[in-house]
């Protein structure tokens, strides 16, 4: 009786998975595009690139680091910040902090004293303790501080480019674009077994992905090293406090204003982080921006934009993380069925798309590893490309897992900020090449 | 510089030469190439269902072809992967998109020749784009596209339904590819595609990889995306070619018998992808170094390809060494370059031919679009150098004996008359036509018949149909017919229909004594009719048992 039932459900059985394997090859495809996208397209690869002469300093920029519990670093970043080329009077420090956290508001009060000390006056502290606690808040405290014509963010454990704010002036007021995202890099490929795919994810996100995002009017922006026209943060009413990826989401209420964003993602002047330390950490991370690209997508702002190809690609950028979830968990599934049901070769042959898929990935990842490292003047050792190959599956099972246990959290209403902890790995690697041009 | 229309946007980067200012075709590229194109359907098309005859591999791809659409299997009889089946996958793709299939065009076969032909133009259009792209002279296109419709070694052999013209889309779609766009990364990945299917094809497509990867390191190499390009169309064309492997695998077909002897104690009934490997990596015949008949180089240089025409062999292969000397000369300039890679593509399919494995006298036919390739690159480079005026003299004292030397010939008796392709007299497949007609009208369509796969489909599909009617190959080959349905007796054969020159290729093919029971039926079988037409005879004979 069972054996018959199974026998039943087989042929159905076989249909849906030939039918779901054909759409995840298309969709990792597509992801495949995305990834190349930079160095398909030269006019995007040369449009990457930063201006190679600067113009003379004329906007003021203010600059928000949003830290909690950053005691560890804090002090580092403000230096950072305050190293940035560009005139003191220019440049406002803002540090927004609630006011709850003392450890990190008396490192970041220590740092302030000791600079106004040897006469570094622009550099400030704000506090706020009203709900809730999380950086858009934060952000929305520090931006009602200053009246400074571009607001950045930067947060606390970026190493910052002291070039940054030159590459943006220019942009800004030779293209008169009023948003533009620069490049955020992971450099400590070589911490642990993760860290390298970590570290390309981003190089792939920030060097090919938001160039097509951008080129298509529908972006979601990076967290930091993002700087907005003042007028454009006064328009949108300031970052969305409820939203776990309040970058995401002022990105596609930007987009949907219909406002471009220019991306410059130029390896000599990217803003430095670090992996999370820890698998746990890794996966509250990952948990946190899946679910906020769900919360995104549940807020609907997306259906504003003007074209249907824009909202298309929105909801296939939000639910992406759930998307690749599926790849990587759908692939031993795919396998156990060849092997275990009998079934038409032509179907058997479609179950295994999807592995050339994640073979495709992990091949475009290699390359990547070896384009980012010459990129940043740094040599992978023989061992790093055979750590990526056995941590490239596990990888995308964590990546799954996290998307699982967003969409579950989402699904609960569960949406505190879990934070990821920074030790500061990035900054053991070489000092940043000093290239202004 | 002037900018030709169809190489808009294109103005040479230093990767590739710069378009050439020609004379010769300036404002005329564009009626030149749409005659030319005219030219190779012409000359392609013109009795296309009347010459050659009916070969027996053209009657196999179309039976195999047949099997897909109507079996939904890769052959009707044990595949045996002696070759890659893309061929016939696209074989049957063509015949799917006609209203009538297999007997659109008359016998079955000329659905498929109507298909080289439609191939050829769109491979002459390639080979005139990738001259181009690699020199920037419109003129070399040209000539290359002329040579390769006009030679009679070409249109002999490829109206033919082989699986070595499919194989030469491929490769030229290949090669385009590179050529159109090396600045993306999508059309590289689009060409690796292009080359695994090439191989998919026919797998002497191989030999001209090392060709085709230095032309995509020559033209990458300083560029922001060289790593993703050459290992994307690696990466393309090696996940296109494992299909193949993994078919073979999910059937459980792939690895040695012999492992699996040795392994579970006992050696299964089945076939092997390795296997097959293996067999044909060891079938060994004299290399172009043993001058004489025991290499089928020469052997089928001096009895099939010189005879039918000498001229694209002898400037193809001239031009090839004067391109090679050039191109090592200047590897350094681009335009010197794409000599050397013109001259290596050519080489890369000598080698194939010449090494020495067992072959069949059209596995020429990759060889002809680069001899042509080669020739029309050395000819337009040295036109270019002659003022106008002597350059059109030049190339009308050359082109117009050649097209004469091609289409006309003085038969024995003296008089001028069309070379065979085009002479309405020469009806060879007609033989044929009346050999099937015979056979429907005389012989019980329950009858067990021995012939050959050149009628295969034609008494298989057009009712009254012939389900006993197997080759004498697989008759004596796949056990499920020669043991199982025929049981190795000759009494069990009813009828003989054989093609021409048939007992020699089961001389051929008899080395093991497998086609000795048909032998048998032979001698003692009656001619039932005849039909022939100067040396070729096709025959029909009765079994009396």
């Amino acid at each position: 009786m069972t054996s018959s039932l199974l026998a039943l459900a087989t042929g159905p059985l076989i249909v849906a998975a030939v039918v779901f394997s054909m759409l995840l090859t298309l969709q990792a495809a597509y992801t495949v595009y995305l990834v190349l996208y930079t160095w398909d397209q030269p006019e995007a690869y040369r449009k990457a690139r930063a201006p190679d002469r600067f113009r003379p300093p004329e906007l003021s920029f203010a600059v928000l680091l949003p830290a909690r519990h950053e005691e560890a670093v804090i002090q580092d970043t403000i230096q950072r910040a305050v190293d940035i080329h560009y005139p003191h009077h220019r440049v406002e420090i803002i540090v927004v902090v609630e006011s709850g956290d003392q450890g990190t508001i008396a490192r970041a009060q220590e740092r302030i004293e000791v600079l106004e000390r040897t006469g570094v006056r622009h550099v400030r502290l704000v506090t706020f303790d009203d709900q809730p606690i999380n950086k858009p808040h934060g952000l929305n405290v520090a931006f009602r501080q200053t009246t400074n014509q571009v607001v950045t963010i930067f947060d606390a454990e970026d190493e910052i480019h002291p070039a940054i704010l030159d590459v943006v002036n220019t942009t800004m007021l030779d293209e008169g674009v009023p948003v533009v995202q620069c490049g955020v890099q992971l450099m400590n490929y070589d911490s642990n077994w993760y860290s390298a795919l970590n570290v390309l994810e981003y190089f792939f996100w920030f060097k090919s992905r938001l160039h097509y995002h951008a080129r298509n009017r529908m972006i979601p922006l990076g967290g930091n090293t993002v700087f907005f026209r003042r007028e454009v943060i006064e328009q949108l009413g300031g970052w969305d406090e409820r939203n776990l990826t309040e970058d995401a989401d002022i990105g596609i209420r930007i987009s949907a204003l219909g406002l471009p964003v220019r991306v410059v993602y130029d390896d000599r002047y990217v803003t430095k982080e670090e992996t999370p330390p820890t698998v746990g950490q890794f996966i509250r991370q990952r948990t946190r921006w899946s679910q906020g690209f769900l919360q995104t997508l549940r807020k609907g702002e997306w259906r504003k934009l003007p074209t249907l190809e824009q909202r298309l690609l929105a909801i296939y950028t939000l639910a992406f993380p759930t998307a690749q979830a599926l790849l990587a968990l759908y692939v031993p599934v795919s396998l156990w069925m060849i092997f275990s049901i009998k079934m038409p070769i032509l179907a058997a042959i479609v179950l295994w798309l999807p592995a050339y898929l994640v073979a495709a990935h992990f091949l475009v990842s290699l390359v990547g590893l070896y384009e980012f490292t010459s990129a940043h003047g740094l040599r992978p050792t023989r061992l790093t490309p055979l750590k990526m190959l056995l941590g490239y599956l596990p990888y995308q099972w964590l990546l799954g897992y996290a998307a699982i246990r967003a969409t579950l959290r989402e699904l609960r209403g569960v949406n505190n900020w879990e934070k990821t902890a920074h030790v500061g790995a990035h900054r053991q690697h070489a000092a940043q090449p000093a290239s202004k041009a | 510089m002037r900018e030709f229309s169809h190489a808009r946007g294109y103005t040479g980067d230093g990767r590739l030469p710069a378009p050439w200012h020609e004379p010769l075709v300036a404002g005329l590229e564009r009626p030149l190439l749409l005659g030319l194109l005219g030219l190779a359907f012409a000359t392609h098309a013109f009795r296309a269902f009347q010459y050659p005859a009916y070969l027996t591999d053209e009657g196999v791809y179309m039976q195999q072809a047949w099997a897909v659409l109507n079996l939904a299997r890769l052959s009707p009889y044990t595949y045996i992967y002696d070759h890659a089946p893309a061929g016939w996958l696209l074989l049957a793709s063509w015949v799917a998109l006609l209203p009538l299939k297999f007997s659109q065009f008359g016998l079955t076969i000329n659905s498929g020749r109507a298909f080289m032909v439609v191939l050829h133009v769109v491979n002459t259009y390639l080979l005139v784009r990738v001259a181009q792209r690699l020199t920037g002279s419109t003129l070399a296109g040209l000539l290359a596209g002329l040579l390769f419709s006009l030679s009679p070694l070409a249109v002999y052999y490829q109206r033919m339904v082989l699986l070595d013209n499919l194989m030469v889309f491929w490769v030229l779609l290949s090669l385009w590819l590179i050529l159109v766009s090396e600045r993306r990364v999508m059309t590289l990945l689009g060409s690796g595609f292009a080359f695994g299917m090439a191989v998919l094809t026919k797998e002497n497509a191989l030999f001209l990889t090392p060709v085709v990867v230095f032309l995509l390191y020559c033209l990458t190499r300083r560029s922001h995306h060289f790593r993703f390009a050459v290992v994307g169309w690696a990466f393309t064309a090696v996940a296109v070619i494992s299909v193949y492997a993994l078919f073979a695998a999910l059937k459980n077909e792939l690895l040695p018998t012999s492992l699996e002897a040795w392994l579970m104690g006992h050696s299964p009934q089945r076939v092997s992808l390795v296997d097959t490997i293996l067999w044909q990596l060891g079938r060994r015949q004299g290399s172009a170094l043993e001058f004489g008949d025991q290499s089928p180089f020469w052997r089928f240089s001096l009895g099939s390809w010189i005879p039918k025409d000498w001229v694209l062999l002898a400037i193809g292969t001239a031009a090839t060494l004067w391109n090679l000397v050039v191109g090592l000369r200047g590897r350094a300039n681009p335009a010197e370059r794409a000599t050397l890679i013109a001259a290596l593509l050519s080489l890369a399919y000598l080698v194939y031919l010449g090494r020495g494995s067992v072959m069949l006298e059209f596995y020429v036919v990759p060889l002809l679009p680069f001899l042509a390739l080669n020739a029309g690159l050395a000819f337009a480079r040295w036109v270019r150098t002659l003022p106008p005026t002597m350059g059109r003299v030049v190339l009308a004292a050359l082109l117009l004996p050649l097209v004469v030397v091609w289409t006309v010939k003085f038969n024995e008796e003296g008089v001028l008359k069309p070379v065979d392709p085009y002479d309405p007299k020469i009806d060879l497949t007609g033989l044929q036509a009346q050999q099937i007609a015979f056979v429907r009208q005389n012989l019980p369509p329950q009858a067990t018949i021995i012939g050959d796969d050149d009628i295969w489909v034609d008494l298989h599909v057009v009712r009254p149909a012939f389900p006993r009617f197997h080759s004498h190959f697989k008759a004596s080959s796949d056990p499920d017919v020669s043991e199982k349905l025929l049981r190795q007796d000759w009494r069990r054969i009813d009828y003989l229909v054989m093609s021409n020159k048939m007992t020699d290729a089961m001389q051929l093919n008899n080395s093991d004594g497998k086609e000795d029971f048909i032998f048998e039926a032979l001698d003692h079988s009656t001619i039932l009719a005849v039909f022939e037409q100067g040396d070729v005879r096709f025959e029909v004979r009765k079994v009396n048992k």
